[in-house]
């Protein structure tokens, strides 16, 4: 008898907008898991606190309905918006910004109360520690240890009752602010193989570019996931180097780690005659595709263009393509009242596929001065269409660049600003890049990760 | 015979390990056919009342001698015993008989007991019993705040102590070595034990329903810091059937402490129990899987590394945690140590997923010297 496969769909299926990421590669790899094992794929997506069954064809229809238009109505029609909690804590706070002016205050009173009182048992914890806190606790009774309900509880019987031993569970999504991955340590204990990915450790190795607290959150959603793994795949060395550090130091057990390679997007399909940025397309500009948040080091490239404006260097544009995250508001109303900046620097926002690659393929070159990548999409998404990316020299970027990139500190200004003035008024040595990167780069195809998954576990 | 032993804390409803040791003695004399009693001066509200001991003096008291008490109410009380002539007949009169032997336990009353053998009991022999090197501790404690004046002066009385003493009692090797450079060579080892005590013989069925570790201990400072400093960090020791319970009022303190607090991974995984009666305390170290003592201070022995020998569990502790009972600390024993943060998370880790501990009848045997009764054998010189 065939092996029956599971992919958890969830955060793909609730996301509401463009694929970027995460829910880039969940998309993909189900749509070229789907092609590899046909039927053997049944899609699932957690909803109303279990996991519920999906055709294929329903899970296609609902990712090309969600358009970032669609949930300004949702927004304005859902009473509870509970809809925010099924995605994912990151997109909270997108999702509050984006809607704005439309959340009524009560709406967002109730956003925001509902996700800290999810089944996180070490709240209660909390709770009680504040409970002693503000209380004399000399005066407390014994407590009676006969009297406590300590159950550990075990419901994926129910919430994840299509599952028997043998089955193959599959979740790589944006899970770590879901109740679930802690159920995955019962799933495995019962013979279910589950799969996850690692993407990065980034709010444990850098927990100022997160939320407050995500750090303490992310690490909970780690032991999940090593104890209740039967497949750890991390995206690159480094990031596997980053959780054997981790395991180690959390006093983890020592799970098996395979390093899977992440696909590029067959944007070869992608066609769209629609007249959009065009003025844009046809000048000289070099491109970063990324969410703006500190951590990607979109300032370093203001400070190299200001140095350049201070030298008299001629500079391309450079076009920014990404969402705005949190704490870069100073960043953008910089280059917003900037006269200078805000001629050279262009920021667009939910730009889809269609004109992602028309970017790529107009663009002289492109950036990634992220001070800390899990691996580099973007990277090999560049190196796909042939274009030479200058990247910081940071490990998981090097990995994904190979030798064809050029590497920079991120730090330095100076030396952005003189590899994009070198690059971009020579063409014959940019020439002579892109040459290397077509002939020699490796770009793979999400079908390739899909055979190395199904491979890994075998 | 007869023989008082003076103290700061009284033995009943015993919450530390102090308290627990001088119950043992006490019994241990009364089993000898010797008449004993434990009077003194409570040093700390904390204590529940006792007949045989002055009440804690007022605060006006406390802090007439020294504005800042913390961690030395016993060093205070003891000098009041003396300064204070109404402290000093108030606790006269508890003794209700003529002893022949006085039993100071820690250095704070050792004074006092100069003071009423000169003066009253002329005849008694002096026992001086600690089962810390005092002035090491109080150092440790008053680490963060340092009173060089305070700490000679307790280095003084408990030299005083050793040196003027019959007889010294220590717990360890190393502690005799220390009172042996001072004393008149009366040093004996006695060291801390444990007792088979009543269970309940079930635990409720949302107990027995998991696997757990357990830690349990009083609120005595090194019990804490070394809580938290061996348990630093992300805590991914034991997976999501499994606990880790901590009882006694030591887990009120970790319960309240910012680290426990902004420690979800700790707090996800850990059972703060409180304070237990005693036979359900027992029943918790019975079927615990294995029981944790991460002391990094301290002197002498753990009370908790004697009573989880006895109790044939696992044991995961450090070097000063298992001192004194060095002989048991072998793996194969089920006893292992690790003195820094990842070992000692990464053995909790191994030891959970390991079998339920089963000794042989011979190690059962070698854990049996553990008791009270064999560990306060030496004791009987004094008597003679």
């Amino acid at each position: 008898m065939s092996r029956k496969y599971y992919i958890n769909a969830t955060s793909s299926y609730n996301w509401l907008g463009p694929s970027v990421g995460i829910i880039r590669s969940e998309e993909e790899l189900i749509k070229s898991l789907h092609k590899d094992i046909g039927t053997n794929l049944n899609i699932c997506i957690w909803q109303r606190e279990k996991f519920i069954l999906l055709t294929y064809s329903d899970y296609l229809r609902k990712r090309k309905r969600y358009t970032y238009s669609v949930l300004k109505e949702v927004v304005v029609k859902s009473k509870y918006l509970i809809i925010v909690k099924s995605i994912c804590f990151k997109s909270i706070g997108k999702i509050l910004r984006f809607s704005g002016k439309l959340l009524t205050k009560n709406s967002f009173i109730k956003v925001i109360f509902y996700y800290p009182f999810k089944n996180n048992t070490g709240f209660y914890n909390r709770l009680f520690s504040l409970f002693l806190l503000t209380t004399n606790y000399k005066a407390l009774p014994s407590l009676s240890l006969f009297n406590r309900n300590l159950n550990i509880t075990d419901n994926t019987n129910k919430t994840f009752d299509f599952l028997s031993k043998g089955d193959i569970f599959i979740s790589i999504g944006l899970e770590w602010a879901e109740r679930y991955p802690s159920s995955f340590y019962f799933l495995k204990k019962k013979g279910v193989n589950v799969v996850t990915f690692v993407y990065d450790l980034i709010p444990i190795k850098f927990p100022s570019y997160c939320f407050t607290n995500f750090s303490n959150e992310f690490s909970s959603y780690l032991i999940n996931i090593v104890y209740g793994s039967s497949y750890i795949f991390c995206i690159s060395n480094n990031t596997k180097n980053d959780l054997k550090n981790f395991i180690n130091e959390a006093g983890l057990p020592s799970p098996e780690i395979k390093v899977i390679t992440l696909g590029v997007s067959d944007f070869k399909q992608v066609i769209n005659n629609e007249v959009k940025y065009n003025q844009l397309l046809e000048s000289k500009f070099i491109l970063y595709v990324s969410t703006i948040e500190t951590r990607k080091n979109h300032k370093v490239l203001i400070d190299a263009y200001l140095l350049g404006l201070k030298r008299k260097i001629e500079l391309p544009n450079l076009v920014l393509i990404g969402m705005q995250g949190w704490g870069t508001d100073q960043l953008i109303k910089k280059i917003n009242s900037d006269p200078y900046l805000s001629n050279k620097i262009f920021i667009l926002n939910s730009v889809e596929d269609t004109f992602l690659v028309k970017f790529y393929k107009s663009s002289l070159f492109c950036v990634y001065p992220s001070f800390y990548e899990g691996w580099g999409l973007p990277v090999v998404e560049a190196a796909s269409f042939g274009k030479l990316t200058l990247c910081s020299n940071t490990p998981s970027l090097k990995e994904a660049g190979g030798v064809y990139m050029k590497y920079i500190n991120p730090s330095k200004p100076d030396q952005w600003l003189q590899s994009i003035d070198l690059y971009s008024k020579n063409p014959t040595l940019l020439s002579s890049c892109e040459v290397l990167i077509v002939n020699n780069a490796s770009t793979p195809s999400w079908q390739e990760t899909s055979n190395q998954l199904l491979r890994g576990i075998v | 015979m007869n023989i008082i032993i003076l103290s700061t804390y009284p033995e009943t409803n015993a919450v530390n390990g102090g308290q627990a040791r001088i119950a043992q003695i006490k019994r241990f004399y009364q089993n000898q056919g010797c008449k004993a009693e434990i009077i003194g001066i409570s040093a700390s509200l904390d204590y529940p009342l006792n007949k045989n001991f002055v009440p804690t003096p007022s605060h006006e008291k406390f802090t007439k001698l020294y504005k800042d008490t913390e961690s030395i109410q016993d060093f205070i009380v003891g000098e009041l015993s003396l300064s204070d002539s109404s402290i000093r007949q108030q606790l006269i009169k508890k003794i209700t008989y003529t002893p022949n032997i006085i039993q100071v336990e820690h250095p704070w009353l050792f004074k006092f007991a100069q003071y009423i053998k000169d003066n009253l009991y002329k005849d008694a022999k002096l026992v001086y019993s600690s089962h810390n090197i005092e002035s090491k501790l109080k150092a440790s404690l008053l680490k963060h705040n340092p009173r060089r004046l305070i700490l000679n002066k307790i280095n003084q009385i408990e030299l005083n102590a050793i040196k003027n003493a019959d007889y010294v009692i220590t717990v360890s090797k190393d502690n005799k070595n220390y009172a042996d450079q001072y004393s008149k060579k009366n040093t004996l080892i006695a060291p801390n034990g444990a007792s088979l005590n009543d269970t309940k013989e079930n635990l409720s069925s949302s107990i027995s329903s998991f696997r757990y570790c357990l830690f349990f201990g009083s609120k005595y400072q090194p019990n804490i810091d070394g809580f938290f400093e061996m348990f630093d960090g992300v805590f991914g020791s034991l997976p999501p059937d499994q606990k880790l319970l901590i009882a006694g009022d030591v887990s009120y303190a970790i319960a309240t402490d910012k680290r426990y607090v902004s420690n979800p991974n700790l707090a996800n995984r850990s059972v703060i129990m409180g304070r237990l009666p005693r036979d359900q305390l027992s029943s918790l170290i019975r079927f615990a899987h294995c029981i944790v003592i991460p002391i990094k201070e301290g002197d002498g022995t753990s009370l908790k590394t004697a009573e989880a020998l006895l109790s044939g569990n696992y044991i995961l502790t450090t070097t000063i945690g298992i001192r004194g009972f060095e002989v048991y600390s072998h793996e194969k024993n089920g006893v292992f140590i690790a003195d820094n943060s990842i070992g000692f998370k990464k053995n909790l880790q191994r030891i959970m997923q390991l079998k339920p501990l089963a000794l042989s009848s011979h190690d059962q045997g070698q854990r049996g010297k553990i008791l009270w009764d064999n560990c306060l054998l030496p004791l009987k010189k004094i008597l003679q």
